[in-house]
C-alpha cells in the first residue's frame, strides 16, 4: 500500500513540476489582437516567460478575417491589454 | 489508511473534472475559427528559441501544414509560420526553401512575411534557377492585391505598400 501512495505523488509531483510555456491572448478583429506567453499553470495573468509579444492586425474581406500584419510589442503591455 | 486513499481518488477525480470543463469552454464560435489557436506551435517558432534548428521548426510546419489544411484559421497561421520561418531562412535546405517558397506562392498575399520570401531568395540564389522571375511575380502578385484591396486601416495598407516597395528595390 505505501508503495501504491509513493507513485501517486510521484506522478502527481512530475506533472506539477513540468514548467511549460502556455500562449495567451485577447482583443478583437476590428482593432487587434495580442499574443503573449506565460509559465504554465499560473493563467494568462500570471508570470511572463518572455519579453516579447506580438500584435495581429486583420481585415474582413468576402466573410473572411484575413491576418494582414504581425508586430512585436512588449509583453508587458500586451498582458496589459489581456489583465486590466 | 482507507481515509488517505479516498482522499487520493478524491484528488484525481477533481482534476479531471476540471480538465473536461476546460476543454467544453474552448469550443469555437464562428469568428473565433479564424484565429490561430493558442496551441499551436507557431507561437514558439515566433518566439525564436524554442526550436533546436531549422530543420525542426521546418518539420512543425509542416506538421500543422496537414493538420489545420481544412479549418478557417489556415491562411492566418500559415502567414505567422512564414513570418516565423524568416530566422531561420539562411539554414533551410534547398528542398525546404522551394516547399515554403511555393506555399507563400499559392496564397492570395503574404503582407505578414515579405521579409521571408526576399531573405529565402536572397540566401538560396544560386540553387534557384528562376529567381529573378519568381521575385517579380511575387511583387507583382502582392502590389496588385494591396493597391486593390479594401481595408478599413487605411494607414497600415500605406505602410504595408511601402515596406514592400522598399523590400523589393533594395532586392533588385
Amino acid at each position: 500500500m505505501k508503495n501504491l501512495i509513493l507513485l501517486f505523488f510521484l506522478t502527481y509531483g512530475i506533472s506539477l513540476n513540468a514548467v511549460e510555456n502556455h500562449s495567451c491572448g485577447c482583443g478583437s478583429f476590428e482593432d487587434s489582437i495580442v499574443h503573449y506567453q506565460v509559465q504554465e499553470g499560473q493563467g494568462c495573468c500570471g508570470t511572463l516567460s518572455s519579453d516579447t509579444a506580438l500584435e495581429g492586425f486583420y481585415e474582413q474581406n468576402e466573410g473572411q478575417w484575413e491576418l494582414v500584419e504581425v508586430n512585436s510589442i512588449s509583453a508587458s503591455s500586451a498582458q496589459k491589454r489581456c489583465c486590466p | 489508511m482507507k481515509k488517505i486513499i479516498f482522499l487520493l481518488i478524491a484528488i484525481t477525480l477533481i482534476g479531471c473534472t476540471s480538465e473536461n470543463d476546460k476543454a467544453s469552454n474552448e469550443a469555437p464560435l464562428t469568428k473565433e475559427a479564424f484565429k490561430t489557436p493558442l496551441d499551436s506551435n507557431v507561437w514558439k517558432a515566433l518566439s525564436g528559441n524554442q526550436f533546436k534548428n531549422a530543420n525542426e521548426v521546418f518539420l512543425a510546419y509542416e506538421k500543422e501544414k496537414k493538420m489545420y489544411n481544412s479549418q478557417l484559421h489556415f491562411d492566418n497561421t500559415m502567414s505567422m509560420w512564414h513570418k516565423a520561418l524568416f530566422n531561420y531562412s539562411k539554414d533551410l535546405k534547398i528542398e525546404q526553401v522551394n516547399v515554403i517558397l511555393n506555399d507563400m506562392d499559392s496564397m492570395e498575399f503574404n503582407s505578414v512575411s515579405f521579409r521571408t520570401y526576399y531573405r529565402l531568395l536572397y540566401h538560396h540564389n544560386k540553387e534557384i534557377t528562376n529567381y529573378r522571375s519568381k521575385v517579380n511575380d511575387f511583387y507583382k502578385k502582392n502590389i496588385n492585391y494591396l493597391t486593390s484591396a479594401d481595408w478599413k486601416n487605411v494607414e497600415l495598407k500605406e505602410q504595408i505598400i511601402k515596406n514592400l516597395n522598399k523590400e523589393h528595390f533594395v532586392f533588385k
